[in-house]
């Protein structure tokens, strides 16, 4: 039984892509941002078959300036690009269970929302959407699972 | 961050996973609603799903789920072949998932790397890491599973009830 949704505050996402064989150059990244007290909302990393991580890292806009001057400063040539704007949307609970995860996707496909990052924790499954697809995210999938009052 | 333990409120561990990772080009259409509809209708239980858009707009999708039969193996790939617009599909056995769970773990800056450092300082790279405001989940080849739990006992502190990996198995 689903017994929640909902959507963090507006934030910024930063995407990187590199070698899976440099460790560290991530090990250093995430050390620079840790050091500059950056608080990560929903970080997620995947090697794909070619061995390259694709890196997404989001956090509040206030300190957007301050993520891309420290990679600037340590690490000037690493790539990344900044997506303005984004929200967590995550459903609770979730408790591994595909039929949510398959209704939570078929939703949000269905109402053509983007789905920029997709995780799950202990308890929920999130995606990153950008904002203008906030409240249709929302709405749909409290309509999905039968939800009647509002989370934000 | 000092050299004092963090507290830690689970670890929840599945030693023996399948891992299916699906990747798509960029610029297509990824129908992931006719992947989770796969899992659904054989009942299998997602312990791990991450997926993950490059700077090029190829997607990577990783699902674990416990470790399958080679029977299952086969009829899974079957059903996910039919997927439109694939570029890759791969079952990759004896992957192994740590989770953490502490809700305190957003007004913490600075744990994703320094759990990441950790495990990248004794050789052990993460498939997958999966990071939120309360939660910490990696995806290992089962080799590195033992020492990756033991660096994680290092960091971590846990309450004495589930201070092991093995109690903290279970199916939440």
């Amino acid at each position: 039984m689903i017994g929640r949704v909902k959507a963090s505050p507006v934030l910024d996402a930063m995407k990187m892509t590199m070698s899976g064989d440099d460790s560290l150059a991530l090990q250093n990244v995430l050390g620079v941002l840790g050091e500059g007290r950056i608080n990560i909302w929903l970080g997620v990393e995947i090697k794909n078959k070619e061995d390259v991580m694709d890196i997404t890292l989001c956090f509040n806009p206030q300190e957007t300036d301050g993520v891309t001057t420290l990679i600037h400063e340590h690490y000037p040539t690493i790539q990344f690009s900044m997506i303005k704007s984004v929200r967590i949307i995550s459903v609770f609970p979730f408790r591994d269970n595909a039929e949510v995860a398959f209704r939570f996707i078929k939703t949000l496909e269905d109402n053509a929302v983007p789905v920029l990052v997709l995780s799950t924790s202990l308890s929920s499954i999130s995606c990153l959407v950008p904002q203008e697809y906030c409240s249709i995210a929302i709405e749909s999938l409290e309509k999905t699972f039968s939800l009647s009052d509002k989370n934000s | 961050m000092n050299n004092e333990k963090i507290r830690a409120y689970r670890i929840i561990s599945h030693q023996f996973l399948t891992l299916v990772r699906i990747e798509f080009p960029g610029g297509s259409d990824s129908p992931f609603g006719g992947i989770f509809e796969v899992f659904k209708q054989r009942n299998l239980s997602l312990r791990f799903l991450a997926s993950e858009k490059s700077l090029r707009g190829e997607k990577t999708l990783y699902l674990g789920v416990d470790l399958l039969s080679e029977e299952t193996v086969s009829e899974l790939i079957d059903a996910l072949r039919e997927i439109e617009n694939r570029k890759e599909l791969a079952l990759i056995s004896h992957v192994s998932m740590a989770m953490l769970y502490g809700p305190h773990f957003g007004e913490m800056p600075g744990i994703f790397g320094l759990t990441f450092s950790a495990f990248a300082g004794s050789g052990i790279v993460p498939l997958a890491i999966s990071a939120s405001s309360s939660s910490l989940s990696w995806l290992f080849p089962s080799s590195q599973f033992k020492k990756a739990l033991k660096i994680l006992h290092g960091i971590f502190e846990f309450p004495k009830a589930f201070s092991s990996g093995e109690e903290n198995n279970d199916n939440l």
